[in-house]
């Protein structure tokens, strides 16, 4: 469980998110959508532990974040966050991968076994063996989702996972992984992504975020009773984020026809 | 005789001829440097050439050889004693312990490289060097005994930090203050010696107790799927370190896991030293301040050539320097990856100057400082003299400093930073994502 109550950030003097108030239920995989520099990754970053926000606090698992040193050890140990700008040792793949396991203490038999598998899914055998930096971008990304996969932690935030060179099926892989995470009622999954098409299939409810602000939360039918609008979610999102869109681009081929 | 050899042999610390002829050569010349001031060593060892070119008088050789022998007598000796602590205790000794953890020795039976005290063949040495130094030099009889322990002792205190013994490691440091403090009457610290050798050396014969000291690295192989050597691979591919260090390791494994699980670790070292070692570890620099004022007032008062001089001129600013360095580390220690939640301007604009949460690590360092400096200003102002001024400021000073809160384990926990990935990206073994 997520809980963000009035959450106010700022880097410099304009604030990115501002009196944010989000929960996220046990079990569920939310998605963070919106237009670029709108504070998906801060709100992410917020939430992992990343920033000390300026208002507002973030709880995970009914426990505050960074209240007491006892609060924050154990809130550390249920969370794994991926963030889209990791920085990986150069240790082999393989070695990577249990070694984050054996961090957030999975059991060994478990933690070998899981990692067998998570190299399989991801076609990372024939890598598991070489230094993580001379592995190619999307084996590199690949590598950082096992290891945050392997965790088994009960809350996971993943900023943009389906991007950093993730090849088709990767993608699919990870899809269907996190589509199962979703069934469990014990993994809570926070993601950030900007595509459309791939959240609709795997989220229970989707954030919109607009200049830091929520612009909505709530389920991809939800979001189309809310906006009168029965596309896809891409046009449901455009229809939250910019309603002009539509008009805009009419405007542009009357002017051509012209 | 031959079987005389044998048994002195065995209780020698093992070291190759090499080894020994340079540190003969290297103490001797260090000793002689030491001994007679640099004109006289320059002077005496320049006419050495000489002497084998030009067959110069004997008096040459008269004036060179107690000179030479002096440094022989003593730094044999210190070089004997660093040895037989450091070469015979398996903890400095990687290769030995690790061959000593693949047999069945166990603690309580005789090490295989010798003991770790002086032994009888010690004796015997110790006893022909002080004969020949009594006898060819103009040095006292109990000098190379003093050398010889202050020697042990100094190994000893190395050892027993690296054993984590805290209650000797604080006697044997602390202890070492009294035979220092009594330099002044020979006899008494030569005694006072005997005394801390007996302290380092049950203090050493105790930290073989916790032998292997990590668990074996049967302990870190994974599930036992892997074998024992792959378990090794495996770790030394993570960090050499760990394959002798073992399960306990593991705290490091958050150093080595880039960015963010480096800043967000799960696993905690223990922290590096405890309230107790920060009250101990500020007391220490100003006990031997006040030590070394003990020494130089007991030299004075009983003539012993001391000169009285004045060094308490520029002793404020030079202390001022040094608490400054100190500061600066402990902020680089708190603050390195770990920066203001939001910027200067955005302080400044959002009339956030002060964040508590953030700069309560600002506190200590500036509370030490300016009490360091205030005590030594007027310390020295109302005449204490430098001695008892250094001593109590740099007290004063590492007391605020090493105790002020927030410890580093809260304060990477509970502060209101942001985290950066600053410390990682300067290193070349992590790469982006």
């Amino acid at each position: 469980m997520i809980d963000v109550v009035s959450l106010t950030q700022h880097y410099g003097i304009r604030p990115v998110l501002k009196d944010i108030d989000l929960h996220i239920n046990p079990g569920e995989l939310a998605a963070v959508m919106g237009p670029n520099g709108m504070g998906k990754t801060t709100l992410l970053a917020a939430i992992a532990g990343i920033l000390s926000p300026q208002k507002g606090y973030v709880e995970i698992n009914g426990r505050r974040r960074r209240r007491t040193m006892e609060e924050e050890a154990a809130i550390r140990k249920d969370v794994a966050y991926l963030p889209a700008d990791a920085w990986l040792p150069m240790m082999a793949v393989r070695d990577f991968i249990v070694t984050v396991g054996r961090v957030y203490e999975v059991e060994d038999e478990r933690l070998l076994d899981h990692t067998d598998r998570l190299l399989h899914l991801f076609d990372l055998e024939g890598v598991q063996d070489a230094p993580i930096g001379s592995c190619s971008t999307g084996q590199q990304k690949k590598a950082a989702l096992c290891s945050a996969l392997v965790t088994d932690a009960p809350v996971m935030i993943l900023d943009e996972p389906f991007s950093g060179g993730l090849d088709p099926s990767g993608i699919l892989a990870l899809k269907r992984v996190l589509q199962r995470l979703a069934q469990r009622r014990d993994v809570t999954v926070l993601i950030a992504t900007p595509v459309p098409e791939i959240v609709e299939e795997i989220a229970h409810r989707i954030v919109i975020l607009v200049d830091g602000r929520i612009a909505a939360f709530d389920t991809p039918d939800g979001l189309r009773k809310q906006t009168g609008c029965i596309g896809s979610l891409q046009e449901v999102l455009e229809h939250i984020v910019n309603p002009d869109t539509a008009a805009n681009i009419e405007r542009y081929f009357e002017g051509e026809e012209r | 005789m031959r079987a005389f050899i044998r048994w002195f042999r065995r209780g020698v610390p093992g070291f190759s001829m090499a080894q020994v002829c340079l540190a003969l050569f290297a103490s001797s010349l260090l000793f002689a440097l030491a001994a007679e001031g640099t004109d006289t060593f320059l002077a005496t060892y320049t006419t050495l050439p000489q002497y084998h070119i030009a067959r110069v008088t004997a008096s040459v050789m008269k004036e060179f050889l107690p000179l030479f022998a002096c440094g022989i007598g003593g730094f044999v000796m210190l070089i004997w004693a660093f040895a037989r602590a450091l070469r015979c205790h398996p903890l400095t000794n990687r290769k030995y312990l690790a061959w000593l953890r693949a047999t069945p020795w166990q603690p309580g039976k005789p090490l295989p490289l010798g003991p770790i005290g002086v032994s009888t063949q010690d004796c015997i040495v110790l006893a022909a060097v002080s004969l020949l130094t009594y006898f060819f030099t103009p040095l006292d009889v109990y000098i190379v005994p003093m050398i010889f322990l202050t020697g042990y002792c100094l190994a000893a205190l190395w050892i027993l930090v690296r054993a984590g013994d805290r209650p000797y490691t604080y006697a044997a440091a602390f202890g070492f203050g009294v035979p220092l403090g009594l330099l002044a009457w020979p006899w008494a610290s030569c005694a006072a010696l005997v005394v801390l050798y007996g302290v380092a050396h049950r203090g050493l014969e105790r930290s073989l107790y916790r032998f292997p000291w990590e668990p074996d690295a049967y302990a870190i192989t994974l599930g036992g799927k892997y074998s024992r050597r792959r378990a090794e691979q495996v770790l030394e591919q993570v960090s050499p370190r760990l394959v002798e260090l073992g399960d306990v390791a593991l705290s490091h494994l958050a150093d080595d896991l880039g960015w963010p699980l480096r800043a967000l670790r799960l696993r905690w070292q223990r922290p590096w030293f405890s309230r107790i070692d920060a009250v101990l570890l500020a007391l220490l620099p100003g006990y031997y301040i006040a030590v070394a004022t003990f020494v130089r007032w007991s030299c004075l008062r009983n003539d012993m050539g001391v000169s009285e001089g004045n060094s308490a001129e520029s002793l404020a600013g030079s202390l001022f320097c040094l608490f400054m360095i100190a500061a600066i580390i402990r902020l680089m220690r708190y603050s390195n990856g770990y920066g203001a939640p939001i910027s200067l301007l955005g302080r400044l604009f959002t009339g956030r100057i002060i964040i508590p949460q953030y700069d309560v690590i600002f506190a200590a360092p500036l509370a030490a400082l300016l009490a360091g400096f205030c005590i030594v200003t007027e310390m020295e102002r109302r005449g204490f003299g430098s001695g008892p001024s250094a001593a109590v400021s740099i007290t004063v000073f590492l007391l605020i400093l090493l105790n002020g809160g927030p410890s580093l384990s809260k304060w990477r926990l509970t502060g209101a930073f942001r985290i950066s990935h600053s410390a990682v990206t300067r290193k070349p073994e992590y790469v982006k994502l």
